[in-house]
C-alpha cells in the first residue's frame, strides 16, 4: 500500500476558477461597501465571465467539475450525514454528496447575485449596472435593494462553506483544503483517476472564450 | 446504579420504572414538568397530573382568545388617542402640521418624490450617453425635468422633518446643525442643475458630458455628508 502517492482531483482550471471567485466576490463586496462603483461594475462583469467559465467546465469539463454530478438523492445526502455523524467518513473523489449540493447552492446565489447586479441603479441614477438602460428607473431601484439584501444569503452560504471546511479538518481529520490548492490528495482507497490528459485544453479555453464574449454581449446590449 | 433520581407513586404503581427519555410513551411529553436527577438530558421524572381533557384545552385557547383581543384592543385604542384620533398609524410628529401646508410626513415624502425624479432623470441622461446614438430630445427634456423639480429646494428640509420625525427618512440630523453649509450646497446644486439644462438646451452633445459630472459632483457633495449611507 502506498500512501505516498497522489491522486489529482481538482485540475487547474477548476482551481484558477475557485480562488479566482475568492479574490472577485471579496474585491466586489470591498467596492460596495467602499461605493467605487465603477470597479464594482468592471468586477462584476469579471464575475459574469468566470460564472460562466465555471459552466462551461460544469457541462464539458473534467470530470470532478461537472454539474450534472452534484445532483444527488436526498437520501444520498442523509445517508453520507449518518454515516458522517457516526465519524464513519469516507473521502469522496471530487465533491461529497453533500458538498455538491453546498456547491449547487453557492453557485446559484451567485447567478443570482450577479444577475441581478447587471440591473440594478443606485438612488442617485448615476451609477447602473450594464444592463440597466433595459429597465426603468423603479424597477432598477428595487432589483438594488434586491441585490443588496441578497448578498447576505450568499455570505450565509459561505461561512456555512468556510464552517464546514473546518469541521472536515480538525473533526473528520480529512484535510480538503490542500487539494483545492495542490490539486492532489493521497490515493487512499480511490481507484478513479483525472488523468491529465483528460482536462484537454481546448475546451477550457474555449470555456473561457464563452466567458469573454458574454461580457462582449453584455456591453453590445447594454 | 442509584442516580439519586425517585419515581413518583404513581409510576411505581403502573410499575413503568421511567429512568430515560424514552421510556416516555409520546403523549406523556407534554405533562414533564420536573427534572429529580442528576445533571443530563435523560433522567426525567413524569409529573403525576392528570392529561389534560379536550374541554380544558378548549376552554384555555377561548380564554387565550380573549387576552389577545384585549391586548390588540388597548393598542389599537392608544394608537388612535395618539394621533388624535385621526386613525391612522402614524407618529404625533409625523403628523405636525407645517407652515407649507404639508404635514411633516407629506413634507418628507413630497422632497423624497423630487430626488426619485432627479434620479430616473440622471438615468436617462446617462442611459442616453451610453448608447451608441444619444437622442438629443431625450436628454433635453430630462434635464429640464430636473430643474423644474429642484424649484424650491432650499425649502425642502423645513426644521422638524428629520430623522426624530419618525417617519422612514435618510436626512441625517446634521442638516439642521449645519444650516449655513447645508444651504450652501443646495444651491450650488441648484446652479449646477441650471447650467446642466442650459447645456442641454444648447444642443451640444460634446458638452453635456462635463455638465452632467459637474452636476452629478454637487449632489455627490451634500449626500456625503448629510444623507444616511446605504
Amino acid at each position: 500500500m502506498s500512501n505516498s502517492e497522489k491522486v489529482l482531483v481538482w485540475d487547474w482550471s477548476l482551481r484558477v476558477f475557485h480562488w479566482a471567485l475568492v479574490i472577485l466576490v471579496a474585491a466586489l463586496w470591498w467596492t460596495a461597501e467602499q461605493g467605487l462603483m465603477s470597479w464594482h461594475r468592471q468586477l462584476g462583469l469579471a464575475m459574469v465571465a468566470l460564472l460562466v467559465f465555471r459552466m462551461a467546465l460544469g457541462v464539458f469539463g473534467p470530470k470532478t467539475a461537472r454539474l450534472d454530478k452534484l445532483v444527488v438523492s436526498p437520501t444520498r445526502i442523509i445517508s453520507y450525514l449518518r454515516a458522517m455523524w457516526t465519524r464513519q467518513h469516507a473521502p469522496s473523489f471530487g465533491h461529497t454528496p453533500l458538498g455538491g449540493f453546498s456547491v449547487l447552492a453557492m453557485l446559484l446565489a451567485l447567478i443570482v447575485q450577479t444577475g441581478s447586479g447587471l440591473f440594478a441603479i443606485d438612488v442617485d441614477g448615476l451609477d447602473s449596472g450594464p444592463l440597466a438602460s433595459l429597465v426603468s428607473f423603479d424597477t432598477g431601484r428595487s432589483v438594488a435593494d434586491f441585490h443588496e439584501t441578497s448578498f447576505n444569503v450568499l455570505l450565509g452560504l459561505i461561512i456555512l462553506h468556510l464552517i464546514a471546511i473546518a469541521v472536515y479538518v480538525l473533526i473528520l481529520k480529512d484535510n480538503i483544503l490542500k487539494p483545492m490548492i495542490t490539486g492532489h490528495r493521497p490515493r487512499g482507497t480511490f481507484s478513479e483517476q483525472l488523468a491529465s490528459a483528460q482536462v484537454r485544453l481546448w475546451i477550457v479555453a474555449l470555456a473561457a472564450l464563452s466567458g469573454f464574449f458574454s461580457i462582449a454581449a453584455i456591453n453590445w446590449i447594454g | 446504579m442509584d442516580f439519586g433520581y425517585r419515581l413518583r407513586q404513581s409510576e411505581q404503581a403502573a410499575n413503568r420504572p421511567m429512568t430515560t427519555r424514552t421510556a416516555l410513551k409520546a403523549s406523556e411529553y407534554g405533562r414533564i414538568i420536573r427534572y429529580e436527577g442528576p445533571p443530563g438530558p435523560f433522567f426525567i421524572v413524569a409529573d403525576e397530573r392528570p392529561a389534560k381533557t379536550k374541554e380544558t384545552i378548549e376552554k384555555e385557547l377561548v380564554m387565550a382568545k380573549r387576552v389577545w383581543e384585549m391586548l390588540t384592543g388597548a393598542s389599537a385604542i392608544l394608537a388612535l388617542s395618539a394621533c388624535g384620533g385621526g386613525g391612522d398609524t402614524t407618529s404625533e410628529a409625523a403628523s405636525q402640521m407645517l407652515d407649507n401646508g404639508r404635514t411633516v410626513a407629506e413634507q418628507i415624502e413630497f422632497r423624497q418624490d423630487q430626488f426619485k425624479t432627479f434620479g430616473a432623470s440622471f438615468k436617462t441622461v446617462n442611459d442616453q450617453l451610453n448608447s451608441g446614438s444619444p437622442d438629443i430630445a431625450e436628454i433635453q427634456s430630462a434635464t429640464a425635468a430636473v430643474l423644474a423639480a429642484s424649484e424650491g429646494m432650499a425649502d425642502w428640509f423645513p426644521a422638524g422633518t428629520g430623522p426624530a420625525a419618525g417617519v422612514k427618512t435618510e436626512a441625517l440630523a446634521i442638516i439642521w446643525e449645519e444650516p449655513g453649509d447645508f444651504q450652501q450646497k443646495v444651491s450650488d446644486a441648484q446652479a449646477a442643475i441650471a447650467a446642466f439644462n442650459a447645456v442641454a438646451q444648447g444642443g451640444d452633445l460634446a458638452a453635456i458630458p462635463a455638465a452632467f459630472r459637474n452636476t452629478g459632483g454637487t449632489c455627490k457633495a451634500c449626500h456625503d455628508k448629510y444623507r444616511l449611507d446605504d
